[in-house]
């Protein structure tokens, strides 16, 4: 299967997990490592939203055939928010990770911590 | 002479009684005909009722002059009757005599046309299109979250293309065509009537604009329509419904927009009419915009989590490169308003610049009082009030004049967009009250204080301006509020709040940044 199938089936994961759950996962990594692929699964079949099972179940078919549905899972469970120090981590932060690619700045410099107290909470200017 | 009917004219600005405004029409029809058939008076001031009525200053005769004497010798010809040539349609009205046909767009020969302002105007137009897409869409695109960055852009796209047909069947027609006092006619409906015929050398051209084709000010027109309700979008951004908001800007353009466009810019308009001074749009567009905007707000509501998470700009380069291509369009949407390449189209420019400049200056230096920093997103915001507020008096003011509102622009618009918003509690997602709303009304009501009869030939009336602002402030809020109470009950306005959640780029549109 292609990546942008892979992609498009994650996004929905990707929304529907912040949604519901408030977790941020990361995409691209999701595509590139099948450890933290299986946790990711595993968490969001965890949740019980039947959405988030059929996604689960679609990315899975995708990623490992319809096989290795049934494949037990990781004996590592690979943390969902932060990204393995692993150096085939992306060097880019992930697409959906609205906060470190938006953030005016996210790198603890004197003006990270405006940003991060209330910068542009109710006002933009 | 000119000056005498001018005179004379004047006396009646401040008569309230039909019959005398339909002498200025006529009084401005003696002097339009004159005015594109003679050197003297060779610029046509269009959106300047006031100015049309009174005689062009001599000084504008150097600058203007030499170019249409090379680009159409015969207009350099004093006391040549205009040439207004009946057509089909307008024969029935033969015997009103041309002064009265000079009320109304008109058929005229190819050599009328100054080929110097229609260049200019060609020009101009591209700019100001320029100005929403891409300008206004990266200004606004870049303060929006990521996951409506796609939505906001593609809202400057669709509008552009929506009211650019709503404009040719019916828009230009209600708003510049004669009619009365509050809306124009139906004649110009599918720009019936827009003539080019090559082979008897005729054109039709705008009795607002006698020396360029019509097509080109339907054109130049065309483009303020377009950047009006795209100024709205700003305020109620990451939360509204796509089918809404399409359905909303197409009933503002043609119940809001061309109604006040007429009152202002048709020289029989009401406002028109009460020396309401507005020379390239800062009441037709940006208080316009603006309290539509604010109204807006309130209507569709704060977005989630407003006020209490922070909603961080995606990029801010993008807002700056959108500012800065709003800056350059914005010297055809003021210059490009003399409607003519002449002096006072050169003044206009100048003044835009001085007041831009001056107004980031002012804003940098509140920030850095208030904050003791300066900021790309104030600087931009900066750049955006001085525009705004010179808008209205471009035309009309000196380079004092244009510091001095440069200034207030900067401070007011400031105050519009932090103390203002939190007042008014509404969340006006891009500040479009505060920057457009706030701007407008100080450029307006600064421009009675400093018109300048030496360039404009008017003088201004801080009265009359305040007129125009307040009638503008409740026609288009009360319009607005209705509209969108219609919309909403026919629609709704907002989108769902796990769409608002997600995003509208992959909650409306199915897509994405990559």
């Amino acid at each position: 299967m292609s990546d942008a199938d892979k992609t498009a089936v994650a996004a929905h994961l990707y929304v529907t997990l912040r949604r519901t759950a408030n977790r941020v996962i990361d995409v691209e990594w999701m595509s590139k490592n099948e450890e933290y692929a299986r946790e990711i699964l595993r968490l969001s079949r965890s949740l019980g939203a039947e959405d988030l099972s059929r996604y689960a179940d679609r990315y899975e078919e995708l990623m490992f055939g319809k096989t290795a549905a049934v494949a037990p899972p990781p004996a590592v469970v690979a943390p969902v928010v932060e990204k393995p120090a692993s150096t085939e981590a992306p060097a880019l932060p992930s697409m959906f990770d609205e906060a470190a690619a938006s953030t005016p700045s996210s790198d603890g410099s004197g003006e990270g911590s405006e940003g991060s107290n209330d910068r542009y909470i109710g006002h933009l200017r | 002479m000119n000056i005498k009917i001018a005179d004379k004219a004047k006396q009646f600005m401040n008569i309230h009684d039909t019959k005398k405004w339909m002498l200025i029409g006529v009084l401005n029809a003696l002097l339009l005909v004159p005015g594109y058939s003679s050197a003297e008076t060779a610029t046509p001031v269009a959106k300047d009722q006031s100015a049309a009525i009174v005689a062009p200053p001599s000084a504008d005769v150097p600058d203007s002059a030499p170019a249409e004497a090379e680009a159409v010798p015969a207009a350099a010809e004093p006391e040549v009757p205009a040439p207004v040539m009946a057509t089909e349609e307008h024969e029935e009205d033969e015997d009103t005599g041309p002064e009265a046909s000079a009320t109304e767009p008109s058929v005229i020969g190819f050599d009328k046309i100054s080929a110097g302002d229609t260049a200019w105007m060609l020009s101009s137009t591209a700019l100001v299109l320029l100005m929403t897409i891409p300008g206004l869409a990266l200004f606004y695109g870049g303060m929006v979250r990521k996951r409506n960055v796609l939505s906001t852009v593609l809202q400057s796209f669709a509008i552009t293309c929506l009211v650019t047909v709503l404009w040719v069947v019916i828009g230009y027609s209600l708003a510049f065509t004669p009619n009365n006092l509050y809306i124009g006619s139906l004649d110009r409906v599918m720009l019936n009537g827009l003539t080019y015929i090559k082979e008897t050398s005729q054109i039709s051209v705008s009795h607002i604009a006698s020396t360029i084709p019509e097509s080109v000010f339907i054109m130049f027109q065309l483009t303020f329509a377009i950047i009006t309700p795209a100024l709205i979008t700003g305020a109620f951004a990451e939360r509204i419904k796509f089918s809404a908001m399409m359905v909303f800007i197409a009933i503002w353009t043609v119940v809001i927009y061309a109604p006040i466009a007429h009152w202002v810019w048709e020289p029989g308009g009401w406002l028109a009419s009460q020396g309401v001074l507005d020379f390239a749009g800062g009441t037709v567009v940006h208080i316009n915009a603006g309290v539509a905007g604010l109204v807006c707000a309130y209507m569709v509501g704060p977005r989630r989590g407003y006020g209490k998470e922070p909603f961080p700009p995606y990029n801010l380069v993008y807002t700056m490169i959108g500012a800065s291509l709003l800056w350059v369009g914005w010297f055809g949407f003021n210059a490009g308003s003399a409607v003519a390449s002449d002096g006072r189209a050169g003044m206009a420019m100048l003044a835009t610049q001085v007041a831009t400049g001056t107004a980031v200056l002012t804003w940098m230096a509140v920030e850095w009082v208030r904050k003791s920093r300066a900021t790309l997103l104030g600087a931009c915001s900066g750049a955006v009030a001085g525009l705004v507020a010179i808008t209205p008096a471009s035309g009309f003011v000196d380079v004092k004049g244009a510091l001095v509102i440069g200034i207030a622009a900067g401070l007011f618009c400031y105050w519009g967009a932090t103390g203002l918003k939190r007042l008014l509690g509404a969340d006006d997602a891009l500040d479009v009250f505060g920057i457009h709303g706030v701007g407008g009304i100080v450029g307006a009501i600064l421009t009675g204080v400093f018109a300048s009869k030496a360039i404009s030939g008017a003088e201004g009336s801080v009265v009359s301006q305040c007129i125009g602002v307040l009638v503008t402030l409740v026609y288009s809020g009360v319009g607005t509020y209705i509209i969108l109470q219609v919309v909403d009950w026919v629609i709704g306005l907002r989108v769902s709040p796990d769409d608002e959640q997600d995003g509208l780029d992959i909650s409306q549109h199915a897509e994405r940044l990559a």
